[in-house]
């Protein structure tokens, strides 16, 4: 009967986790990011031709404008292609679903670590983990971090599980390496996660009982990595490495801080944010506080030391790797944090009457959800609408009608938006291919730096040549710092026509050159 | 508050132009502000000195019983802070003693660990 309750429970907090995480998602975010399309375009290329856009066969990282990350979800993605089509939705549907089972998985890591005195805390907890802003944003990406993030969580299951049973150790490392091939964040987080693990439990693990165990998980994961050891001495596999620096250490404050967590969501990159609302509820800044100093009291327990532990691996190697805070970098540090915010939940629970408890989640849940609505699904799609591209599938349309005309994208502001075009204008991969220069393909892992213009079909996108483009009959599409009302005047130019996003303002303007004059 | 659908105008109105919210925005701003550790770190306080309050944070809630008065009077100077709003000339000014008194608390549990 128990077992009936607790299923139930969960179906009920998976639905409306679901109907979170699904509703309106080809339409919230509102556009399509960079990242998203790229991801898009080379899965279809992948399915169309053996290639990525390059032109390079199977690769084992993919160049992504400029930088590389690994190749497992756009591979996954690729096969999907095939039965759902190459659009960023299709993406966001496997994340979506992949942050589904990374609920379960928290449940059942809460559950297995049994910190909290009521049953009532572990259902509370999951609620508010899988409805908390930083999960329903990063569920409705269609680019490969967040997935890496889910099978990530499911490795740390098994690495918590094998306190108990050390053979979970041989399945936590599968986990860690498969989620290396996903995503650059989990290639650097599951090594450094497990050799600290068996350190930090040397006593369980470093003895002659359990020796042999550690020996196959390194088995495992040196024979799983034989991929990215074929390519660990290239530059593509360490790419985005160079970036790291001691000095970064103290943005540790900074992701800690409750307000970053809580209240402002200090991101550099606007795409992240949603407006008015961190990474968590502000009202779980208390319990946040309380569970913090529960966790400190009983660290000799060593399922707080776990936790500890997975808080502190999870948040200290992103500290290094930027000045910035990234909220999409120290994305597994959700799971530990909302474990230890339930630690605080639990406590505050324990000590009010059931009814009163009660009332006061309804109330809280709803308050969540009001804020989450009013945030994510009414101000986000309007007010992050340029940061999420909106406007590049009207540009590509109003291209796509005028097959007889010559089009200059200007990007100087936005220098990878050529993969919008291909991934809006349907590109041909095999077509598009055969056009780039062989230089890319020829020295693929090489990080060659990026073109900085690109041309297919009746586009060129790539800044303007005021000396040169004038002279053409073009039209000359740029965002409105692209050309100054002194440059219409100087070369002519005729403005068509112009786009505006979802608050009214001009986003694109449409030129026509003056050549004959 | 415009960028409400209409359907939702008054859900706009209350999230965004309302009296009472508004004023629990502040209030929510103040208090964030004030628990904020870079509000004091390295521009009040050196970088040097956060392990020991912390520390010291931490024993003097473990053992608010033996600091009653002075717990109270610290969560009390949080709510007048979170009230009043932190952005006086010299900013959290109430809470400065508090700070030297966790350092000097984490200074001496450290001293005495290291003395076992």
């Amino acid at each position: 009967m128990k077992k009936i309750w607790w299923a139930f429970g969960l179906t009920v907090i998976i639905l409306l986790a679901g109907f979170l995480y699904f509703y309106k998602l080809g339409e919230i975010p509102n556009g399509v990011y960079v990242d998203e399309a790229t991801i898009a375009y080379n899965a279809n290329s992948i399915l169309q031709t053996g290639k990525d856009e390059y032109g390079f066969v199977y690769p084992l990282v993919f160049r992504l404008m400029g930088s590389y990350s690994p190749p497992l979800f756009i591979y996954i993605g690729s096969y999907l292609t095939k039965f759902f089509g190459p659009w960023v939705l299709t993406f966001r549907s496997v994340t979506a679903i992949g942050v589904l089972v990374s609920v379960i998985c928290f449940f059942l890591l809460a559950r297995k670590m049994a910190l909290y005195k009521l049953n009532f805390s572990y259902w509370v907890t999951t609620l508010f983990f899988s409805i908390s802003p930083w999960i329903v944003f990063n569920a409705r990406l269609g680019y490969e971090t967040t997935f890496g993030f889910v099978v990530f969580s499911i490795g740390a299951y098994f690495l918590f599980a094998a306190l108990e049973k050390p053979k979970n150790l041989i399945t936590a490392t599968l986990f860690f390496s498969i989620a290396s091939y996903i995503s650059y964040n989990q290639r650097l987080l599951g090594p450094i996660f497990l050799v600290a693990y068996v350190i930090l439990f040397r006593k369980i693990f470093l003895i002659k009982e359990n020796i042999k165990i550690v020996f196959i998980s390194v088995v495992v994961g040196l024979i799983t990595q034989i991929p990215n050891l074929t390519i660990i001495n290239t530059q593509a596999f360490w790419t985005k490495s160079n970036q790291f620096s001691i000095n970064y250490f103290w943005t540790l404050l900074t992701y800690l801080s409750p307000k970053t967590l809580f209240y402002e969501n200090p991101d550099i990159d606007l795409q992240h944010t949603i407006p008015k609302l961190s990474v968590m509820y502000n009202f779980l800044a208390i319990p946040y506080m309380v569970g913090v100093y529960h966790l400190t009291r009983k660290l000799k327990d060593q399922r707080y030391k776990f936790l500890l532990a997975y808080g502190a691996l999870t948040v200290i190697p992103p500290v290094f790797g930027s000045p910035f805070v990234s909220t999409q970098r120290t994305l597994p540090f959700v799971v530990p944090l909302m474990i230890t915010v339930g630690l605080g939940l639990d406590e505050i629970f324990v000590r009010i009457r059931p009814i009163i408890r009660y009332i006061v989640l309804v109330g809280l849940i709803g308050y969540s959800l009001l804020i989450l609505y009013s945030s994510y699904f009414v101000l986000f799609p309007k007010e992050r609408a340029n940061a999420w591209n909106y406007g590049y599938d009207q540009i590509a349309s109003y291209v796509k009608d005028r097959p007889n005309q010559k089009f200059l994208i200007d990007d100087t502001r936005n220098p990878r938006a050529y993969i919008l075009f291909l991934y809006f204008l349907k590109v041909d991969p095999g077509e598009y291919q055969e056009k780039l220069n062989p230089v890319y393909r020829d020295n693929y892992y090489k990080a060659l730096s990026m073109a900085d213009s690109f041309s297919f079909r009746n586009v060129e996108v790539r800044q303007i040549d005021w000396r040169e483009d004038p002279k053409r009959d073009i039209f000359i599409i740029g965002d409105d710092l692209a050309v100054s009302d002194s440059q219409i005047k100087e070369h002519g130019l005729t403005q068509i026509t112009e786009f505006k996003d979802p608050l009214m303002n001009t986003i694109f303007k449409v030129y026509k050159t003056n050549f004959r004059r | 508050m415009n960028v409400y659908p209409p359907t939702l105008a008054r859900l706009g109105y209350i999230l965004e132009a309302k009296r009472e919210v508004q004023l629990l925005r502040k209030l929510e701003s103040n208090f964030f502000t004030v628990i904020d550790f870079k509000e004091y770190f390295p521009s009040r306080l050196p970088f040097i000195s956060s392990p020991f309050l912390f520390i010291g944070l931490y024993f003097f809630v473990k053992e608010r019983e033996k600091w009653k008065k002075y717990f109270y009077a610290f969560l009390v100077s949080i709510v007048i802070l979170t009230v009043l709003g932190p952005h006086a000339k010299y900013g959290p000014i109430l809470l400065y003693p508090f700070f030297g008194f966790f350092i000097f608390l984490g200074l001496k549990r450290i001293i005495k660990g290291v003395r076992k």
